[in-house]
């Protein structure tokens, strides 16, 4: 395609600095304050925005060990955390209960030397506070009548 | 090889993301007075150019993270363009500069051409102003683009061919078709030097 010169860049440059003023005096404005002022204000929005944004940005860039540290922290607390003490409603199982009664008639056998004599208790007044208790509490069945026949 | 040295503009932009206002400030009124000619000039009327102003650095303000290449001035300019098509798109102008706008017949053409000019050479050059602006009014959309951007913006046809996305040939072409309609129109009232 031929260009014809009035294309030519420098004579169109020429052509505009010619003509520049009086186009610019025809059609030049400017903004008003009011404009100017929204536009600052939309500004600084803009700012806020992109100072939110950075800093979600860097959050970003730490959520593997933010969430690695949270699943951490929240699988110390389940393990550590006080928990109240079971309490049974029940009675202990009959064979605990007889631990304890049988350990009761054995200390009979301990130290009945240093037990004052009126106050020392004989094996047949032992075995039989025993069967009461257990009889009490509801437990005394064959398996305590063999033990008490040992 | 060295990094090329930022431009003034670029300058201004990256203290802005740094979080200065004043940066900001300065970065729109470097560029006021040739930004808001043009768009002035394209849609033809103060209040709209008000808004497509505003629009134009709103944009700039929300986009500035995407600014990578080139100039800020071409991003900017290439902003606004965009902001005008986008009106001159939904709305097709309804005014023209013929109409009176006060019972004493003053016409909006004389509103425009009054702004920005010393009140001598106002009085004296009102209606070859007058003139000069209905004529740029009426030039095809793509002619007074590169008119206004090249005249009112003192950009170079290299930059108005990267902001419009054509070839310099083209941009030059259009350039020439416009200057050579105006020097029709105007050919009894303002001749070249």
């Amino acid at each position: 395609m031929s260009t014809p010169d009035t294309m030519d860049e420098a004579r169109l440059d020429a052509v505009a600095a010619t003509w520049g003023p009086a186009v610019k005096a025809a059609c030049a404005g400017e903004p008003s304050p009011e404009t100017r002022a929204r536009i600052r204000a939309l500004a600084e929005q803009g700012l806020g925005t992109r100072r939110r944004r950075v800093f979600f940005a860097r959050l970003r860039s730490y959520r593997v060990s933010a969430a690695a540290a949270a699943l951490i922290c929240a699988t110390t607390l389940l393990v550590i955390r006080p928990t109240e003490r079971h309490v049974p409603a029940h009675p202990a199982h009959p064979l605990a209960a007889l631990d304890g009664i049988l350990m009761l008639a054995a200390s009979d056998d301990a130290e009945v030397a240093s037990y004052p004599a009126a106050t020392r208790p004989t094996r047949a007044e032992t075995v039989a506070l025993a069967r009461r208790l257990l009889e009490m509490q509801g437990f005394l069945d064959d398996d305590a009548e063999d033990i008490f026949a040992l | 090889m060295a990094a090329s040295p930022l431009s003034d503009d670029e300058v201004l932009l990256q203290r802005y993301r740094a979080g200065s206002l004043e940066a900001f400030d300065e970065l729109v009124l470097r560029h006021s007075r040739a930004l808001f000619s043009y768009i002035r000039g394209m849609v033809g009327q103060q209040e709209e150019a008000e808004d497509l102003f505003q629009d134009t650095w709103a944009r700039v303000i929300r986009h500035e993270a995407s600014f990578r290449g080139g100039t800020v001035r071409g991003w900017i300019w290439r902003i606004a363009k965009n902001a005008v098509i986008d009106r001159l798109r939904r709305h097709k102008p309804d005014d023209s500069l013929d109409r009176p706008i006060r019972e004493d017949g003053l016409r909006l053409g004389d509103q425009i051409a009054a702004a920005g000019i010393p009140v001598p050479d106002q009085v004296a050059g009102a209606d070859i102003g007058r003139r000069i602006a209905a004529c740029v009014e009426k030039l095809p959309r793509a002619q007074r683009e590169v008119f206004l951007m090249r005249t009112v913006s003192d950009l170079s046809f290299n930059e108005i061919a990267e902001i419009l996305a054509i070839p310099l040939n083209t941009a030059l072409g259009r350039m020439h078709y416009a200057v050579v309609r105006l020097r029709e129109a105007l050919a009894d009232e303002w001749r070249e030097r």
